[in-house]
């Protein structure tokens, strides 16, 4: 009996420990005094889970690479806005994940900058190599591609994609992807010649066939 | 889609899935497979619409639709080059504007395409196409499958509402609603067995 009485605390111990060494790690990113997602997210610890707090206006490309913690977001608290910027050579998506797990964007205003030439952001988001990754509840504007999902096995939920120029695409999902999509609104405007293409009936269709 | 990727498309009301305004709305490609369903009740369903060049494209890879309206498009499915569509109701094909290239559903280069019927909600209905309703040609097929009068492939432009070539096949017509049919190779049971 003494022997199972002196155990319990032993096992109480032992148990708030592995919950302080597992426990969450909670962030805040302030974009509009200068913080930085992409440095939030960089060297986090193989045996946490973290959240990261964004708020206010985030103007930079999201680079999160090798995360292999418990799980990783980044969430709009409440709201929060990403705009991608111009990158000389070579366009970079506004947010890119690559080789990662469980990392999640969740109430985002995601936006490309420019429109097709070379440095502007060709995707908003790019899940690349990234295994239980998770869109929601975010909306993303762009003028290329919207969600760019390759080898990737992802959740988009509850996502509102605006294209706003001829070409752009919604959602890609390519190489061996697994994807489960639930309420996509995928929007866009085709602009020829000055005419908003909204309706066939507005315009000369035999310009796309 | 494409690359031997796997999408599942799913709307749980209120809210819902809508795809509009692209050239292609949804494209399947490359050996790739979608999943689309929705609980369409008739609302609630998937919405492919108001695209410019065809609501959706499967070339080779593999669709499975189940309560998905494609409706406004230049061209409503069109399914080639040995791809497989799946296509059942409640749902709607309905408003193809694209002349007589505006096809609701149209199956080619050894492809198959298999449309189920349904008597619940609004039914499956392949209706007010400019072109015809379901076009088949270049060794492919359709398979309707009942209930009895349950799909309706009606009201679409052009002499006939579903048309083959010589070289494709089409089997249960004894389960559609009255229609009007030109194809060489037609069979009344959904499933023929030689």
């Amino acid at each position: 009996m003494r022997l199972l009485w002196l155990r319990h605390p032993l096992l109480v111990l032992l148990a708030v420990q592995t919950a302080l060494a597992a426990g969450d790690v909670d962030k805040k990113v302030e974009c509009d005094k200068g913080d930085s997602i992409t440095a939030a997210a960089a060297d986090l610890a193989v045996e946490k889970t973290y959240v990261l707090h964004v708020s206010g206006t985030c103007n930079e490309n999201v680079f999160i690479d090798n995360f292999e913690g418990i799980s990783l977001t980044i969430e709009g608290d409440p709201s929060a806005t990403i705009q991608g910027l111009l990158n000389n050579p070579g366009g970079q998506p506004v947010v890119f994940v690559s080789n990662s797990r469980r990392v999640t964007l969740v109430n985002l205003t995601i936006q490309t900058t420019g429109g097709v030439t070379p440095n502007d952001n060709p995707v908003g988001v790019a899940f690349n190599l990234c295994r239980g990754c998770q869109v929601s509840n975010s909306v993303v504007n762009t003028s290329r591609v919207g969600i760019n999902l390759i080898n990737t096995q992802a959740t988009i939920v509850g996502i509102t994609i605006n294209g706003s120029a001829m070409g752009s695409s919604g959602l890609t999902v390519l190489g061996d992807s697994n994807a489960t999509v639930i309420n996509l609104s995928a929007t866009a405007l085709l602009v020829e010649s000055g005419c908003w293409w909204i309706r066939a009936a507005v315009c000369d269709s035999t310009r796309f066939l | 889609m494409d690359q031997g990727s796997r999408v599942r498309l799913n709307a749980i009301p209120v809210s819902s899935s809508s795809n509009q305004g692209y050239s292609v709305g949804m494209q399947v490609r490359g050996g790739a497979s979608l999943e689309a369903a929705a609980p369409c009740n008739p609302v609630g369903c998937i919405d492919v619409h108001d695209n410019a060049l065809s609501g959706v494209q499967i070339i080779s890879g593999q669709a499975t639709f189940n309560g998905v309206n494609v409706t406004n498009n230049n061209q409503g499915i069109l399914v080639q080059n040995s791809g497989t569509l799946s296509y059942a109701g409640p749902a709607s094909i309905t408003g193809s504007m694209g002349g007589l290239g505006g096809v609701g559903i149209l199956v080619t280069h050894n492809s198959h395409a298999v449309i189920f019927g349904t008597n619940t909600s609004t039914g499956t209905n392949i209706t007010g196409n400019s072109g015809r309703g379901v076009a088949v040609a270049s060794n492919s097929s359709v398979q309707f499958v009942g209930p009895m009068n349950a799909t309706n492939i009606t009201g679409n432009n052009g002499a006939f509402n579903i048309a083959c070539d010589g070289s494709s096949l089409i089997t249960g017509t004894s389960t559609l609603a009255a229609t009007t049919i030109t194809c060489v190779d037609q069979q009344p049971s959904s499933v023929v067995i030689p």
